[in-house]
């Protein structure tokens, strides 16, 4: 038989595409927490150049290492470890001493990814799995607040939580937006992330209704405490932009693989994460409690789905 | 200039698929979803072929190789109810028949004799099928649609068949009218394009935007009611423009239609069935190269032609040429779960959930998915960040079902 001249691409429609590609989503990801990482460096120094160097270099490695122990083609150049590693990073305080980076970031990247056969299975964030092991683990190293006591910077959500709204009426909106915050390094510069995080919508790499939601649940929790409250509560800008409450409405809510894909759902799932995030604030042990109430909300985030609407020719019948 | 519609100069051969270029790409804005902005002027032609080659799809073959045929003569019948028979279009001699297809080599001119139209509807239904005419969606029913909404962006025959061929138009509506029998007759066309109606018929406009010219999308536009594909509504019959002219075309002149209107470039042509993507590309000036996709349909659902002599079919209202590295090869890349697909899916199912279970081999999920729902539009495709090859899977999964099921016959692309 004479060969097949020229040898056609045979394919399933549609022969077009978006242009879009996942790559590409994941870089400008990486680009829009670009800010605060700068910002973040600007307050922190070099300690904080150190923590998110060694977590990225880390998870990069290990993935690397995970895919050739799997035998399976590399996937490594998507760019996620890259964003995995500087999710974890922004969570810990500048302080962290390095073998807490490396074992978080390697968890992150085995324990929240790679077990799950890599990008798009993993059911829950893999940064926050990666930080909720360490801060299990190893609490008092996680926590910014106890770590960098020798810091002239103050910690609102810590403050807010040991010692009441009293110790922290001092602490302008200003100073929390430019960073001068003790938090997760990265996490809470909120005015730099509020600004990575436009650009993701504006971009559409991510749709707006988990951040609204996310950043409405966490209001509309601090105002029904703050009118039944005594008057020791915070207002809800102080809890929007104290900590990593930004960070994690635009970035780690936003994770494409555990949260819900559908509006009505993903807004179910953001204000789930806001209110909870808010019950921990006020009712648990952590002052930030962000990555813990998204995992919650991530566990849900099958449940939620079902709040599904009816497909073409099943039942819904226009009037 | 985002949404420019129709600007060919770059890259003649792709139609309505606008090039960025500066980088080469098709990117996110540059793929026109309006339906109905081409303007393909009068129906042409094409001289005739040297070499048909008609596809057999569940056809058995009634000539063998040798045979001397004319333009019209059945060369195989359809094995399938509403289903046409095949006929050649052009007058020459059998040179193979196969299991898929068989291949005409033209010598004359010569056209069948005209037969006499059956006046009793049940009979004329069968007719026009034994005439080459697919009939699987007419019936009889209280309302009948006529589709006038371009079933994909960058189609644009339409609208030479309503301007320029009314006469054929309306005689072939009289003839399925008497066939369905409808109370009521609804014109659906889309929105800002123009529309001359016919006698007792409404217009309803629909969006004019891929998927609404969809016959799904048109069956809900006009009766509210959603019925799934591969069902047929239980109070309506739709068929298209295409369809009238055709039922027009045989009545007409008493012979089978042999023809396909056919998109090239930017003009519209009468091809005959079986014409080889080849003679197609060089009368469009253009040719295709190693690693090229040959587009036999539209570019959002229609099917790639595995070679330049494999010929057209029925469907083939359009060609293209979509050049190698235009965008990124599909593979088996994983769902990273965005959900592009999920939010933008007309059938309001779920292809990132049905593309992983049939990649799994998970078919009863699929079944429990919905799949059925799913009108084939080709629009997660398009938005998947990954690029998952999602309609496959799903076509995979569908006909895997059936085949489990107990059909033995494979599930064909809704032709409409
Ligand atoms: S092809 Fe994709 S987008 Fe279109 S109906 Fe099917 S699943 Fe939905
Ligand atoms: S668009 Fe592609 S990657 Fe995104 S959810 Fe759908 S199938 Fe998965």
């Amino acid at each position: 038989m004479k060969p097949i001249e020229p040898l056609l691409t045979v394919a399933s429609p549609p022969h077009v595409h978006c242009g879009r590609t996942f790559k590409g989503m994941t870089l400008e990801t990486i680009l829009a927490l670009m800010p605060a990482a700068i910002m973040a460096v600007w307050h922190f120094g070099l300690p904080a150049a150190r923590v998110m160097l060694l977590s990225c270099a880390v998870a990069v490695l290990t993935e690397a290492v995970c895919w050739k122990a799997i035998k399976r083609r590399s996937a490594v150049d998507d760019g996620t470890a890259v964003l995995i590693g500087l999710f974890y990073a922004f969570l810990l305080p500048a302080s962290a001493p390095w073998w807490l980076v490396v074992s978080g970031a390697a968890a992150s990247i085995i324990l929240g990814k790679m077990i799950f056969g890599g990008n798009g299975g993993n059911p829950l964030g893999a940064a926050l799995v990666g930080w909720t092991t360490c801060r299990i683990s190893w609490g008092t190293f996680m926590d910014p607040y106890t770590t960098m006591l020798d810091s002239p910077l103050r910690a609102p959500l810590h403050e807010l939580h040991y010692f009441g709204l009293q110790a922290v009426s001092d602490i302008s909106a200003t100073n929390m937006l430019l960073g001068e915050q003790i938090g997760g390094l990265g996490a809470a510069q909120s005015g730099a992330i509020l600004l990575g995080g436009l650009y993701l919508l504006s971009r559409r790499i991510i749709r707006p209704e988990i951040p609204v939601a996310f950043i409405g649940g966490i209001a509309l929790a601090a105002l029904v405490f703050q009118l039944t409250g005594d008057g020791t509560n915070a207002s809800a800008t102080f809890h929007l932009i104290g900590g990593g409450t930004l960070f994690g409405a635009f970035f780690l809510a936003t994770d494409p693989a555990p949260s819900p894909v559908l509006p009505v759902p993903m807004i179910a799932y953001g204000l789930m994460g806001g209110i909870l995030t808010m019950l921990i604030r006020q009712y648990g042990m952590y002052p930030d409690a962000v990555p813990f109430a998204l995992l919650l909300a991530q566990l849900a985030t099958p449940l939620l789905e079902r709040i599904a609407p009816k497909p073409f020719g099943t039942g819904r019948v226009k009037a | 200039m985002k949404r420019l519609a129709l600007d060919h100069t770059a890259r003649m051969h792709v139609t309505n698929a606008i090039y960025s270029r500066i980088t080469g790409r098709m990117t996110m804005d540059r793929y026109d979803f309006r339906l109905g902005t081409l303007d393909t002027g009068p129906l042409g032609t094409i001289p005739t072929p040297p070499l048909l080659r008609v596809g057999l799809e569940c056809h058995d073959p009634v000539v063998a190789a040798g045979d001397e045929v004319l333009t019209g003569t059945r060369i195989a019948s359809s094995t399938r109810a509403g289903t046409g028979d095949l006929h050649s279009g052009v007058s020459g001699t059998v040179e193979a028949v196969t299991d898929t297809f068989i291949e005409i080599r033209t010598t004359g001119t010569k056209t069948v004799e005209r037969e006499s139209v059956p006046s009793d509807s049940p009979e004329l239904l069968k007719w026009l099928a034994r005439m080459g005419m697919n009939t699987a969606s007419i019936r009889t029913a209280p309302l009948l649609i006529v589709n006038a909404v371009p079933p994909e962006p960058g189609h644009g025959i339409f609208a030479p068949l309503m301007n320029d061929h009314r006469k054929a138009v309306e005689l072939g509506l009289e003839t399925i009218k008497n066939i369905v029998q409808p109370s009521r007759t609804v014109l659906a066309a889309a929105k800002g394009t123009k529309v001359v109606a016919f006698a007792d018929c409404s217009v309803t406009f629909v969006p004019a935007r891929h998927p609404y010219g969809m016959a799904p999308m048109v069956i809900r536009a006009v009766t509210g009611e959603e019925p799934v594909n591969g069902t047929p509504p239980t109070s309506a019959c739709i068929v298209t423009l295409e369809d009238l002219y055709i039922a027009g075309r045989i009545v007409e002149s008493g012979r089978p239609y042999t023809n396909v209107i056919c998109q090239l470039g930017q003009r519209a042509a009468m091809v005959p069935l079986g014409t080889t993507a080849a003679t197609l590309l060089a009368e469009t000036g253009t040719t295709a190269s190693q690693g090229d996709r040959i587009v036999f349909g539209g570019l959002m659902t229609g099917s790639t032609a595995c070679n330049l002599e494999q010929g057209t079919d029925k469907r083939t209202n359009a060609v293209h040429v979509v050049p190698e590295g235009l965008f990124m090869h599909s593979g088996d890349s994983a769902c990273v779960g965005c959900g592009e697909c999920a939010r933008r899916c007309p059938s309001r199912v779920r292809p990132d959930l049905l593309s992983k279970a049939s990649e799994f081999k998970l078919f009863e999920r699929c079944e429990g998915y919905n799949i059925f729902s799913c009108m084939e539009c080709g629009i997660c495709g398009y938005f998947c960040p990954t690029r998952r090859p999602i309609l496959q899977y799903i076509r995979l999964a569908k006909q895997e079902i059936t085949l489990l099921k107990g059909a033995c016959e494979i599930e064909e692309a809704p032709a409409s």
